[in-house]
């Protein structure tokens, strides 16, 4: 008997760094470097409203002539991210990031941020379940 | 009975679209656009010389005073990219993605370009692999 599919949860980065609206490019910068992360959630208030990544940063440097502490994170976000709940099963979430070549999706739970699932971690765990529950 | 780990030729694209190595970016990005593409291999006589990704070519647009039409694809691409065999298992070539954070691995054979396996090819294979191994 086969075993089932897992949800999102299993295979998702807990509790990721997040960012407000307000704070600096350059802060969001440093918490990446910091972390070694290279997507940040970005939310006004509680509410996920966009996600920063380490691409756009680069870019908005590359142009020269900004300045990254002046800088506010909603000018240089990507607005309305991929957002799932904790119990999405997972080959539904990849499917999706598949499709619309999606970076990363945010798990929402209850309104609040609880975790990121990246290509990184999507490559993760399909190493992690070739050596699981898909060798079985 | 155990599941066998497949082999990546299975869930790569075969017979990428490259470019050579002394094409402009310009042409590089036209190429991707047409094809809905963001990596490509780049030739040089026929031989693996490095990978473009849609990324490099947007880093180096955002400078100023550059022109794409004059820019060469071997100053924008990445050199030695990753680069496996037709029959490497898929679980070492994720595994490798995703602990070195590469976007993309070349398959070769016999020193030509065979195929390409890009985190949305992951993807796309881990759901297909959750659906017909595991059940919902």
């Amino acid at each position: 008997m086969s075993k089932s599919i897992p949800t999102i949860q299993k295979y998702m980065t807990l509790m990721p760094h997040a960012i407000n609206t307000e704070e600096s490019v350059g802060r969001a910068s440093g918490i990446m470097r910091d972390n070694r992360i290279r997507h940040l959630p970005v939310m006004h208030g509680s509410r996920l409203i966009g996600i920063l990544t380490d691409r756009d940063i680069k870019l908005i440097e590359s142009v020269g002539e900004v300045d990254l502490e002046t800088m506010t994170v909603d000018y240089a976000m990507s607005v309305s991210p991929y957002a799932v709940s904790p119990e999405a099963p997972l080959d539904e979430v990849v499917q999706e990031m598949a499709d619309k070549k999606y970076g990363c999706a945010v798990i929402v739970q209850e309104g609040a941020v609880i975790g990121i699932l990246t290509m990184v971690d999507a490559c993760q765990a399909l190493a992690d379940l070739l050596h699981t529950r898909l060798a079985k | 009975m155990k599941n066998p780990v497949p082999a990546i030729q299975k869930y790569m694209t075969t017979t990428p679209h490259t470019i050579g190595s002394e094409q402009t970016i310009a042409r590089a990005s036209a190429v991707m656009a047409e094809h809905g593409i963001r990596h490509l291999p780049v030739l040089h006589g026929g031989r693996l010389l490095g990978i473009l990704t849609d990324r490099d070519i947007k880093l180096i647009e955002t400078f100023r005073d550059v022109n794409p039409n004059e820019i060469t694809v071997e100053e924008a691409m990445t050199e030695r990219p990753y680069t496996v065999a037709p029959d490497a298992p898929l679980d070492e070539v994720v595994q490798a993605m995703a602990d070195k954070k590469y976007g993309s691995a070349v398959i070769s054979a016999n020193h030509k370009v065979v195929g390409i396996f890009t985190t949305v090819d992951a993807c796309a294979a881990l759901a297909y692999l959750l659906r017909e191994r595991l059940e919902h």
